[in-house]
């Protein structure tokens, strides 16, 4: 059974402007899900329709198989984290923790008991009887985390819970997070505008634009297989380099120097517009495989990596990720290569008409690329 | 060695700028409120003839007076009842509206701005309207009276109620300014923590008393700290709706000083209870400082 | 939300509205009314006529009074904009040594009522002759702390860079004061000049001293002038007089009360 299902959803305030388009989507039991998409794209104001702060147009919504589309928010059994953390300055973090229980019906001690058992998994048992004013963002956020888990809902929504954090901090919740929500087994609805962040915690992710579902996957599968050029340039970093270019004679033309093959399954006479090759897809040639000469007008060497800039045209740039460090230096012409079924071709709408059939490497396919006897 | 000399040029030619905005201002407390208060401390202390020239120090003799006056203890009484008669009722009033007007529904703004239309309302304006509503004979509230039968009143003119009456048009002359605070600072209050309330459910008096009260509780208290000063302030409406009586039962203090200054003439002995006016309002100030650092909950 | 709720709500709205508009309106009705009418009691005027409205303007010079409120006010409003913006800009951005000291002198004009000092400056103000004289009546309020607050609040939101950015080309203090601090803070001195323009439109007790000749005599004093002498009779034209001046001010209040509420709180709420 789906722990929240969605059905043709639709959000408008005025009558006439959807915010939200005819969402459908069911979220697993103990599933994290993840809404992404750019500001204004309609993700907070699903989540808040999930929680029933929102009133839901048209369409219905279902938690754990029951209507839930005109429950009060309180009756939907859920918690909610926000992004500024809404605590109550005036109360300690303990009532802050607490507020609203006494609605549960449980006694003093079993409020007290859950309290404790929260601040101790999340390591605020020193500050309980603090103001939130005394406290560091990231504590803020860890008794906001708190006050969602005593209410034990099996549902927890979440509005960009780290985007208040420093960039260390965040990196450090994030994994923090993902481990709760697993030890906890509940079903988490998570809302972020951070790609990274949907990539790296997500079971499960939608992404939005302009209030319509672009798609629905595991975050490698969009990464792999994007449904439109939308989502291929929303998702990764960086973005995946895409150019207009025309098919001639089997092959794609982007400039007068850069043409790329078409691969031989692709059916040649289909009307395609735009080609996309992700950063990492373009390598440097070796003599059998040149397709064409970039002339660099930028190198990023992250040490791990190597970011290259080159032209494509007198417009356009496109960006290559080499592993490791390469001493290259600005204004240097290098021989480039593209494998051609790692290429993405789009219509004019952007839809995607064919794309790599790239997949995770799995463990057997490792063993084959290290010599047999050093695994051994 | 020069470095410092530089330093102090620096510093020198700021303080110089510094003071040359400040000027102004500076210049003006100086002549028309910090002069005029020590020299009414001055005055205080001494008898005066007509124009208020100082003729014979006698210390504390003035206030000695005051106390023993039965006219000034009719006048002190007045004031503290016409500050307890106006500020509680006024702040409810102004608290209940607000909390109505910051409801989102539509045409709310209209409701603010009709809630909030006293403050372009003159005291004297005002006055004159009240006085014709308190008219025995005409006004309307006594045509009210006796429209449910009920005995008509001498509103301004009984001295059991001139100052309930001249306090009553007081509160609604001060609603639409303390209204306009309370709403600002209703609206500053973050929804989100509404909304967390919502999901877990708790009840409307709940989220009043343990959101709204607390969070509100810096403006509320600034406002009551307003309310009160404004009350023990009052002169316009006293001097147009009763002119002090009837039998000195509003003379507040304000219009006990301006009465004996410019009325009596007797410069000193007004100074005296200016300077009584002057520790009753350092009084309440203090203790908004003092209360609002322990008591109230600054975000 | 639910029906019933949103009626009661709807309700109590009309209800205080009524209310709190029920003297405002009763002079309005009344100003309309032949002196009969008003010893009837009668809340609804036979007719709507402007009689009482010129007669008002008849028996006592109160468009000169007017006139004078007018002049009176925003020469204070232009006063107190000049003067507290001068010192706010000082206590934003001109850092010196004893400024803090001079900053506690500001708060502690808070808390002088200004009853309290009237005595002895009804006397300096006759001793400069100003008696009778919009000197007199517009002078004394140049310098406001509220004002001076007010606007610091909103001086301290400009980022400092612009400041350093201004003194590094070597923009002077004050051009950088006038082309750049005063336009950026627009806002805030409109809520100010609104709020100067009210209280000193509805001021009473210091022009009820210091004026009693018609020639510089505000409409606030002329109200109750009239109101002592018509008061047997003539309640429809005192009414007139109050509805026209309590226009102007009603009506900048309603074109302002948003900002004007804006601007308020922030002060309150240091």
């Amino acid at each position: 059974m789906s722990a929240i299902h969605l059905v043709n959803i639709i959000k408008s305030y005025d009558g006439k402007t959807k915010v939200v388009e005819d969402i459908n989507v069911e979220i697993q039991e103990g599933e994290f899900f993840v809404l992404v998409g750019p500001s204004g794209c309609g993700k907070s104001t699903m989540l808040r329709m999930i929680a029933g702060l929102e009133d839901i147009t048209e369409g219905d919504l279902f938690i754990n198989g029951n209507k839930a589309t005109s429950l009060l928010p309180h009756e939907r059994n859920l918690s909610m984290v926000f992004q500024n953390y809404a605590l109550y300055p005036h109360m300690t973090v303990e009532k802050n923790i607490t507020f609203g229980l006494y609605k549960q019906k449980l006694s003093k001690s079993e409020q007290k008991k859950r309290c404790d058992e929260a601040a101790e998994m999340l390591g605020l048992t020193p500050y309980l009887q603090r103001k939130p004013k005394a406290l560091s963002g990231g504590q803020r956020q860890r008794v906001a985390l708190a006050r969602a888990i005593v209410t034990q809902s099996p549902i927890c929504l979440m509005d960009e819970p780290l985007s208040n954090l420093d960039a260390k901090l965040r990196t450090k919740m994030r994994s923090e997070l993902r481990q709760l929500q697993r030890l906890l087994g509940i079903t988490m609805v998570y809302v972020t505008h951070d790609q990274t962040e949907a990539m790296t915690m997500a079971d499960r992710m939608m992404i939005l634009n302009h209030g319509q579902i672009q798609q629905v996957g595991k975050p490698l599968e969009i990464y792999n297989q994007p449904n439109n050029e939308f989502v291929a340039t929303f998702i990764g970093a960086p973005p995946m380099n895409v150019a207009n270019m025309k098919v001639i004679d089997h092959t794609c033309v982007l400039s007068d120097h850069i043409t790329i093959p078409l691969p031989h399954d692709v059916d040649p006479t289909a009307s395609y517009a735009k080609i996309g090759v992700r950063a990492e897809d373009i390598t440097l040639a070796s003599e059998n495989d040149y397709l064409f000469t970039g002339e660099i007008v930028n190198v990023e060497i992250l040490g791990t990596e190597t970011l290259l800039t080159f032209a494509i045209d007198e417009k356009n740039q496109w960006l290559a990720k080499l592993n490791g460090q390469w001493d290259i230096q600005i204004g240097e012409k290098v021989p480039l290569s593209i494998e051609s079924h790692h290429i993405h071709l789009f219509d004019e709408h952007g839809q995607t008409m064919f794309q790599s059939k790239k997949k995770a490497v799995s463990s057997y396919q490792v063993k084959d690329a290290l010599p047999k006897e050093k695994l051994l | 060695m020069k470095r410092k000399i530089n330093k102090k040029r620096i510093t020198r030619s700021s303080f110089g700028a510094g003071m040359l905005y400040l000027l102004p201002s500076i210049l003006l407390f100086g002549i028309f409120l910090f002069y005029p208060m020590f020299k009414t401390l001055y005055l205080s202390l001494f008898w005066t003839d007509t124009q208020g020239n100082p003729v014979q120090y006698v210390g504390l003799e003035n206030f000695m007076y005051l106390f023993e006056s039965p006219s000034f203890m009719t006048s002190i009484k007045a004031t503290l009842l016409f500050v307890l008669y106006t500020v509680p009722v006024g702040i409810v009033l102004a608290l209940i509206l607000a909390l109505l007007a910051n409801e989102n529904v539509k045409g709310i703004g209209f409701f603010r701005t009709m809630f909030s239309s006293t403050i372009g309302m003159s005291v004297a304006a005002s006055s004159v309207i009240w006085m014709l509503m308190y008219n025995p004979a005409i006004g309307i509230f006594n045509k009210i009276l006796s429209a449910i039968h009920l005995p008509e009143l001498q509103w301004l003119l009984d001295p059991d109620y001139a100052l309930i009456s001249v306090a009553i048009s007081t509160i609604w002359m001060n609603t639409g300014f303390s209204f306009l605070i309370l709403l600002g600072g209703l609206q500053n209050i973050d929804e989100r923590l509404y909304e967390n309330a919502r999901i877990a459910g708790v009840g409307t008096w709940y989220k009043l008393r343990n959101i709204t009260l607390p969070m509100l509780s810096p403006t509320l208290f600034f406002v009551v700290t307003v309310s009160i000063i404004g009350a023990f302030q009052s002169f316009g409406q006293i001097d147009i709706l009763t002119g002090g009586g009837p039998m000195e039962s509003t003379n507040v203090i304000v219009y006990a000083i301006y009465k004996d200054a410019f009325i009596n003439y007797d410069v000193g002995l007004a100074s005296a209870q200016a300077v009584l006016l002057f520790f009753c309002i350092l009084f309440v100030t203090i203790l908004q400082f003092k209360i609002g650092e322990r008591r109230v909950h600054y975000q | 939300m639910i029906p019933f709720k949103k009626i009661s709500l709807y309700a109590l709205l009309i209800f205080f509205t009524i209310v709190m508009m029920f003297p405002i309106v009763y002079a309005f009705l009344i100003s309309f009314m032949q002196s009969g009418e008003v010893l009837e009691g009668n809340l609804w005027p036979s007719e709507f006529n402007f009689s009482n409205y010129q007669k008002a303007f008849e028996q006592v010079p109160l468009f000169k009074y007017l006139t004078n409120s007018f002049v009176v006010s925003i020469t204070v409003t232009i006063g107190q904009l000049i003067v507290s913006s001068l010192a706010a800009y000082a206590f934003v951005f001109i850092p010196f040594k004893g400024r803090d000291i001079i900053f506690f002198l500001f708060i502690s004009t808070m808390m002088i009522p200004w009853e309290a000092t009237m005595i002895p400056n009804f006397f300096t103000v006759q001793n400069l002759g100003w008696l009778n004289s919009y000197a007199g009546l517009t002078i004394p309020f140049f310098a406001l702390a509220f004002g001076t607050f007010l606007l610091r609040q909103h001086f301290k939101t400009i980022p400092k860079e612009l400041h350093e950015a201004a003194q590094v080309s070597g923009v002077g203090r004050f051009r950088f004061f006038f082309h750049i601090v005063l336009p950026v803070s627009k806002s805030s001195l409109i809520t100010l000049a609104i709020y100067s323009f009210l209280t000193t439109w509805n001021m009473y007790l210091w022009p009820l001293l210091i004026t009693n000749d018609e020639k510089v005599r505000t409409v606030q004093i002329g109200i109750k002038q009239l109101q002592s002498q018509e008061v047997a009779s003539e309640w429809g034209i005192v009414m007139a007089a109050v509805v026209i001046i309590i226009i102007p001010t009603l009506l900048l209040l309603y074109m302002s009360q948003k900002r004007l509420q804006k601007g308020l709180t922030q002060g309150a709420i240091k």
